[in-house]
């Protein structure tokens, strides 16, 4: 069980984390979002024993985790967000060596990983390309069947069926039991994943909610291409939320479940349905609003 | 085991530049006609001699290594070794962020910080050891019966001693701070520092007040060669400085944020 109470590490002018507070259940996923630079590698690092809070404090399974770091992390697997290897090793004599560091005696999960990630482990890593490495962190960090998992931006350099497989890996750790916390600033990953969210923002916690919470509050933009200009006005007379009108092309935007849109559009004639692709700022728009507010 | 072999090889580059050096010196010496050098010397203007630390008090082999070998270049390239090995044993691993696996696998501050130490005056003993045993046997095979080996021994250990303080600095240096700029700038500043002040206050008499703010001044290879007594103190002072830097380095490393 992760406990993080308080936690508080300024870094300059309003950078840093403040005042977070929140659980990770044993047997949970559970998801940390926000942007770049809104303190969620902070937070790892406190978790890690890397770094001790100014306030607060911060506990894996009861130990505090700076100064218990070393027995912590006997049972622990971590991604980096930034990961730096040993450059100039061959990929399967630094898993040799991280093994050997960790004294493990089955290197039964370590080939399955390989295997399961499809990772030529015979090149220099320093030669290697990002995604590989992601991918020789990601068995490191798995590979001595650990209890408790951290992961600072696991997906990132992984190609799309890359970061499927990676979910699939999750879902498999999850089914064993295994409390996993990951960041991560896309929302697709986390909602596919992870039983509950935090989202934070400049270092402060925005909102903590169960993932299908999320989901209801997340927006969708629609982008519509109508055949008929005259099914505008079914569209425009409807409570439908309306982001831009450029005659035919009309975009909606939906909070939660699309029912009534979807009601509205088999009255008309349409060309073409698409969801716009959303960014971080259109997910979270809702919340970085509401700080907005708070902040000014 | 893992440090060993990722920096035998620099070790090895060292060793083989300082043999080399130590046996040429040694080679210049000729017992019959200590003149010769002398004269050869004389073109120079004493200024720089003495700003080099070539300066002989005595003609035998032993004052002659005293003042040629151990005036300069016993300090100059195990000085530039050490402070590649302190930043390569610790400040690399946290300036790129690489110490989080060695953390996460998990090894303790306490362990890394200890092993690190050990190792790098390990290695810079080992160097310095070996030059030692390599002007051993160089010296009975051209020179036999010529050198005072219990001179010749001690030194060796004053040049020890320097360097148990000189890597305590270093050491100091890499896991006090975070970044690989500010390691390698205050090891080389305060370092280099010290060099200069060295060669300055041996320049002029007027700037004599100067040696007591370099840590170089506590090693003196004609002061040994004599058997001044003030280098135990001395000796001691080093020893000091070693501990204290290697304690501070360590009780730095195991408290400080490290942002990996």
């Amino acid at each position: 069980m992760i406990i993080v109470n308080q936690l508080t590490k300024p870094y300059g002018v309003n950078k840093g984390i403040f005042d977070l507070t929140f659980t990770v259940k044993k047997g949970e996923v559970f998801g940390f979002l926000g942007p770049n630079g809104a303190g969620k590698t902070t937070t790892i690092r406190h978790l890690l024993g890397f770094i001790t809070p100014d306030q607060g404090n911060c506990t894996i399974n009861d130990l505090d985790t700076f100064h218990h770091a070393q027995t912590i992390h006997k049972t622990l697997g971590y991604i980096s967000g930034e990961i730096a290897f040993f450059q100039h090793m061959k990929g399967i004599d630094f898993l040799k060596f991280m093994a050997a560091l960790r004294n493990m005696d089955s290197f039964h999960k370590m080939h399955e990983l390989i295997e399961f990630l499809d990772i030529d482990t015979t090149g220099i890593i320093r030669k290697m390309s990002k995604g590989m490495k992601q991918k020789l962190a990601i068995v490191t960090a798995f590979m001595h069947d650990p209890d408790i998992l951290i992961l600072d931006e696991p997906t990132s350099g992984l190609d799309p069926l890359m970061q499927s497989k990676f979910v699939e890996l999750i879902k498999q750790e999850k089914a064993k039991g295994k409390t996993i916390l990951m960041s991560s600033h896309n929302f697709e990953e986390i909602e596919r994943t992870c039983d509950r969210a935090l989202i934070i923002k400049h270092g402060k916690q925005m909102a903590l909610n169960d993932i299908d919470t999320l989901k209801d509050i997340q927006r969708k933009v629609f982008l519509i291409t109508l055949e008929h200009i005259s099914d505008r006005n079914t569209l425009l007379e409807n409570n439908l939320k309306i982001v831009k009108d450029n005659g035919t092309q009309i975009e909606i935007e939906v909070s939660g479940s699309p029912n009534e849109l979807l009601r509205q559009l088999a009255k008309c004639n349409v060309k073409s349905l698409d969801t716009k692709h959303q960014n971080l700022e259109d997910v979270f728009m809702h919340y970085y609003h509401e700080g907005d507010e708070t902040d000014e | 085991m893992f440090n060993l072999k990722n920096n035998y090889k620099i070790w090895l580059i060292f060793m083989l530049i300082m043999m080399m050096y130590k046996t040429i010196i040694m080679g210049m010496y000729d017992p019959e006609n200590a003149e010769a050098i002398e004269a050869m010397l004389e073109m120079f203007p004493p200024a720089l001699l003495n700003a080099m630390g070539f300066n002989i008090l005595d003609a035998s082999l032993n004052g002659f290594l005293a003042g040629y070998y151990y005036g300069f270049i016993v300090i100059l390239f195990p000085l530039i070794f050490t402070i590649m090995l302190s930043y390569k044993l610790i400040g690399k691993y946290v300036d790129d962020g690489s110490m989080a696996f060695l953390l996460s696998a998990p090894v303790s501050r306490q362990t890394l910080a200890r092993t690190q130490g050990f190792t790098l005056f390990g290695m810079v003993t080992d160097l310095i050891a070996s030059i030692t045993l390599i002007g051993l046997i160089f010296s009975a095979l051209l020179f036999p019966g010529e050198l005072n080996i219990g001179r010749y021994l001690l030194l060796n250990l004053g040049v020890i001693f320097l360097f148990f303080a000189i890597s305590g600095i270093t050491y100091l240096c890499s896991t006090l701070f975070n970044e690989a700029k500010h390691m390698l700038g205050f090891s080389i500043g305060i370092l280099v520092a010290f060099f200069v002040i060295d060669m300055l206050s041996s320049v002029d008499e007027r700037l004599d007040f100067l040696q007591y703010f370099t840590l170089f001044t506590l090693f003196d290879g004609n002061k040994i060669n004599q058997g001044d007594p003030i280098i135990y103190f001395h000796f001691t002072l080093l020893c000091l400085v070693g501990i204290l830097s290697y304690a501070l380095g360590y009780s730095a490393f195991i408290r400080k944020d490290l942002t990996l």
